[in-house]
């Protein structure tokens, strides 16, 4: 079984994209180098599935969802939803065959209008769908509303006088008034105290049974993606590293990253067996790519061949991809890392 | 209400409100509060230059006219001006802002630099060669302030325009298709009217100045308007004897710049749309 | 029993802040005890008031902050009974450091580090009977030897660089490096690796734990992330609405909490909860707080009693240092009162 495809037919699919940022020419100043935030990306979302993206600063997960999303044009590569090609469109253009994904943003405060209370900032999703009748707008606003647990009074508040998790919600409504199959969420229990995350991650569980939504979970919380995603995919400077279900990828992380990753992260039952020294050096730059395998710098496995050429996301197990070279070395010399 | 709250503790915006409402009430009721409101035209040689009384707040000037009522009655004419002044510049300003903040490329590169020619011209220059072109009256001076004002207004609604596009909920708006369009006009003028009234306050108080300076140089008002500027004008041969001719209406130019200026700087503390609140 | 003063022991602090909309009571009968040569994590929710809690500490109060009450006691002497300038001359920089949260906002861009860092020096640190040259070369030597203590490279020549060519990571080294200038015994970490990533934030606990072993460093360690606590700290304190709801032993406290609040809120924890729900209800405003136990409006287990209850930590638990503010436990031995 190819952890990529997940039967039935996905209803995402993403191939090979990459997505160079910058490089653009302007009248007086010399161009920028351009830069490689996503490189060779595939991946799918099935239908009523969650995929988590996993990875660190300036690894491209936000570039890679806005991608998907249509907001930012990809430079090679091809999407599909629900079969059909939507790739290759300028953003306003991509936006409209993609109507039925969307994107919760990280800052969920930013993303609300200061200037317009909350009530008519969700009105505005339906006006802008057409739903023209101003009493339509007004009940079908006071129940979705209700359905991610606020008050329908909520919608006369302006957005800085609600919290970080209420902000959450109205984000949440907002993308639910216009009916979408595919949600992106952006690290959305980042910066929220632990009880209103559990709430949060609970409504999310909640919508997708009731609406049949399907989400790619973009976070760097582990312990939270462990619970809660069943695929989980490792982003490191623009690439996937490894892709695998949730539960065999926190059993046996086989790229050398992932496996820091899970040793780095602190745990409440105390420490993963097997720990080994910090990953050292910082997580890099794409303005600076390193050649070869990306991670090879900072890696304890790395041989010369690792620096000649990028090794491809392929099979290393049954149903878990990994892009090493070196994983059936350090399979058979090291005792597994076990959560 | 926290807005005026907040506004009344800072006093000297407070004052600066104060000031603004009392032209304003002198403005628009000038002719029923001005003791001697026929004094816009008539003359009494009789009582000419004569010195603040009780009869006469202010004094006489060289004509024999009431100085106190005169400088309520130019209270108007300078309001006006300054009003027809700003929103003219700001209606050729903002828009050429708007659009160069959120176009990128040679259209906002061009809107730009244009404006920075306009910026580089000398308000007062301008406003001497245009009196030279046309004839010089209170026309020829509005023009040449609002020909050099707008600048000012392209220049904040721009940087406002700028910072606002890449903000989050633009993101936001145009996944959810949002045309441009209603993106300006609806979500990122709102957002930038903060700054753009308190550039339009404070250049209120300072296009009075300018009229003022230009009605001194004779670029502005005739006699026998009651204009600021223009009595000073005529109080300079008076000088020093008929002080009072010179101060009374320096004084009301000063202090309502100063007010204009103070209200002003007390809206820029306070325009934050977190003070809005649902009621 | 003669022992030395604890690095950190405070008692029954009250602060209120005066608000637009009247006197938030932002911490009430706040309690820790923080040994010397330990690590004591202070977690809480936002809102709970440990931000302020350290700024009362280090006496930077934002205005219209008063004490009401209480005692804050440094290697026992009562920080609240010194003024500003004693403050900042012994106290602030010297013998208690500080790391701040935000390492991409705590650092001036404008100045190179080696500049901020000796203005550290010359403000704080004792001077040893050198001056001029002297003194900036000693000041230099230390700068360089902390620099490298803390692992980072090139120390001589990072002096001379700017806050922005550094990496985040980088930058908060710089912090603890800053925050260590002066010898100090006790330090304080307000979030030091919140917004850090996950790899860069594990290189730092591991050298703050190096550094509390090697340099004898109290460490006080305020968070909201319960697993790092569990790494790190050896006691932890967990306070709700500006009370300090228990107190304790952090594995012991972490394996079995006693008080509602650390149980419930262990229980919203990805690794522990069985299904995701939150605590219902919110935390309340400092403005109205609810009478007696800030948790009870929210608390399984509440009572009418605990409306009217005083604040008192009281023994929860095995020990005399597990302890929890809570009607469920046992007798009054306050921890607020003085000389215990």
């Amino acid at each position: 079984m190819n952890a990529m495809t997940h039967s039935p037919a996905p209803l995402v699919e993403v191939r090979n994209l990459t997505v160079l940022l910058g490089g653009k020419r302007h009248l007086i100043r010399p161009a920028m180098p351009a830069v490689r935030a996503v490189s060779d990306v595939s991946l799918t979302l099935g239908e009523g599935e969650i995929v988590g993206l996993v990875g660190e600063s300036g690894c491209g997960k936000t570039t890679l969802g806005r991608t998907i999303l249509g907001l930012q044009r990809e430079s090679a590569g091809e999407i599909r939803l629900e079969g059909k090609v939507v790739s290759a469109l300028a953003p306003t253009g991509a936006r409209a065959v993609r109507r039925a994904i969307h994107y919760v943003h990280q800052d969920a405060a930013a993303a609300l209008d200061p200037w317009w209370s909350v009530g008519r900032t969700l009105e505005e999703g339906l006006v802008l769908d057409g739903v023209r009748a101003a009493a339509e707008r007004r009940d079908r606003v006071a129940s979705v509303l209700r359905a991610v647990g606020l008050d329908e009074a909520a919608a006369r508040r302006y957005p800085h006088e609600l919290s970080g998790g209420q902000l959450r919600r109205i984000a949440l409504a907002r993308i639910l008034l216009v009916n979408p199959r595919v949600v992106i969420l952006d690290e959305p229990t980042s910066g929220l105290d632990m009880s209103v995350q559990a709430t949060v991650l609970n409504l999310l569980l909640d919508l997708r049974s009731r609406f049949g939504l399907t989400y790619l979970f973009i976070s760097h919380d582990l312990s939270v993606v462990e619970r809660f995603c069943d695929r989980v995919a490792i982003m490191y400077l623009g690439r996937i590293v490894e892709l695998a279900p949730t539960a065999e990828l926190f059993a046996r992380p086989l790229h050398p990253y992932t496996r820091a990753l899970l040793a780095a992260a602190p745990r409440l039952a105390g420490r993963r067996r097997e720990r080994g020294p910090p990953l050292p050096g910082d997580p890099p730059s794409a303005t600076r790519r390193p050649p070869g395998c990306a991670f090879a710098p900072r890696c304890r496995y790395a041989e010369p061949a690792c620096r000649a050429d990028e090794p491809a996301l392929r099979p290393a197990a049954p149903g878990h991809d990994a892009a090493c070279r070196r994983i059936d070395t350090m399979i058979g010399a090291e005792p597994e890392a076990v959560a | 209400m926290l807005i005026l709250r907040k506004f009344l503790r800072d006093l000297p915006a407070a004052a600066g409100l104060a000031i603004v409402l009392a032209i304003l009430l002198l403005a628009l009721l000038g002719p029923l509060i001005a003791p001697h409101p026929d004094d816009i035209a008539a003359a009494h040689l009789a009582a000419r230059l004569r010195p603040p009384s009780l009869a006469f707040p202010f004094g006489t000037d060289d004509l024999g006219r009431d100085l106190f009522s005169r400088i309520i009655l130019g209270a108007f004419g300078a309001l006006e001006v300054a009003l027809l002044v700003v929103a003219a510049a700001a209606a050729i300003g903002v828009p050429l802002g708007l659009i160069a903040g959120y176009t990128e490329g040679w259209p906002s590169e061009l809107i730009m630099r244009v404006t920075d020619v306009f910026l580089a011209l000398p308000q007062l220059v301008l406003a001497l060669a245009l009196a030279q072109l046309m004839t010089p009256s209170l026309q020829s001076a509005m023009l040449a302030l609002a020909v050099t004002y707008w600048p000012f207004f392209t220049r904040i609604a721009f940087a406002e325009t700028r910072r606002l596009r890449h903000a989050l909920f633009v993101d936001a708006l145009m996944s959810l298709g949002a045309g441009h369009t209603r993106i300006i006009l609806a979500h990122i003028l709102p957002n930038a009217a903060s700054a753009l009234i308190v550039r339009a306050t404070i250049g209120l108080g300072f296009t009075i100045l300018t009229a003022a300076t230009l009605g001194f140089l004779g670029m502005g008002a005739t006699p026998p308007a009651p204009d600021w500027g223009l009595m000073i004008a005529e109080s300079r041969s008076y000088l020093p004897g008929a002080w009072w001719f010179a101060l009374f209406p320096g004084l009301a130019i000063l202090i309502t710049v100063l007010g204009f200026n103070l209200l002003g700087d007390g809206l820029r503390d306070i325009v934050d749309p977190r003070l809005r609140r649902s009621r | 029993m003669s022992e030395a003063p604890d690095a950190l022991r405070i008692a029954d602090l009250r602060l209120t802040i005066r608000s637009d909309e009247g006197p938030a009571r932002v911490l009430d009968h706040v309690a820790l005890r923080l040994r010397r040569g330990h690590v004591l994590g202070v977690v809480g929710e936002s809102g709970c008031g440990k931000s302020t809690l350290v700024r009362a500490i280090l006496g930077i109060m934002p205005a219209g902050a008063r004490i009401e009450a209480g005692e804050i006691l440094f290697e026992g002497t009562n920080l609240l009974a010194l003024d500003d300038a004693a403050l900042d001359r012994d106290i602030r920089g010297r013998r208690i450091g500080f790391i701040p949260q935000d390492p991409y906002l705590a650092l001036n861009p404008v100045f190179t580090v080696g500049a901020q860092l000796m203005e550290i020096m010359r403000r704080h640190a004792p001077r040893g009977g050198l001056s001029g040259t002297a003194l900036r070369h000693a000041f230099r030597e230390r700068l360089v030897s902390l620099l490298r203590r803390v692992q980072l490279p090139d120390p001589g020549a990072a002096l001379e660089r700017y806050p922005h060519q550094f990496s985040g990571g980088q930058r908060q080294r710089l912090l603890i490096a800053a925050a260590l200038a002066c010898a100090p015994s006790l330090v304080i970490a307000d979030e030091p690796t919140t917004a850090l990533d996950v790899t860069t934030q594990r290189q730092i606990l591991d050298l703050l734990r190096e550094l509390v072993a090697e340099l004898e460093l109290s460490l006080l360690f305020v968070t909201h992330d319960l697993g790092v606590v569990a790494e790190l700290c050896d006691e932890i304190t967990v306070i709700y609405a500006g009370q300090t709801v228990e107190s304790g032993p952090t594995a012991r406290v972490l394996a079995g909490p006693r008080h509602p609040y650390t149980r419930a809120l262990l229980a919203c924890h990805p690794e522990r909860a069985r299904a995701f729900a939150g605590i219902p209800g919110s935390v309340p405003s400092p403005l109205a707080p609810p009478p007696g136990c800030r948790f009870a409006p929210r608390c399984a287990e509440a009572r009418p009693a605990c409306a009217a209850r005083r604040p008192a930590l009281v023994p929860a638990g095995s020990g005399k240092d597990w302890l929890a503010d809570c009607i469920l436990y046992g007798q009054e031995a306050p921890l607020g009162t003085p000389g215990r």
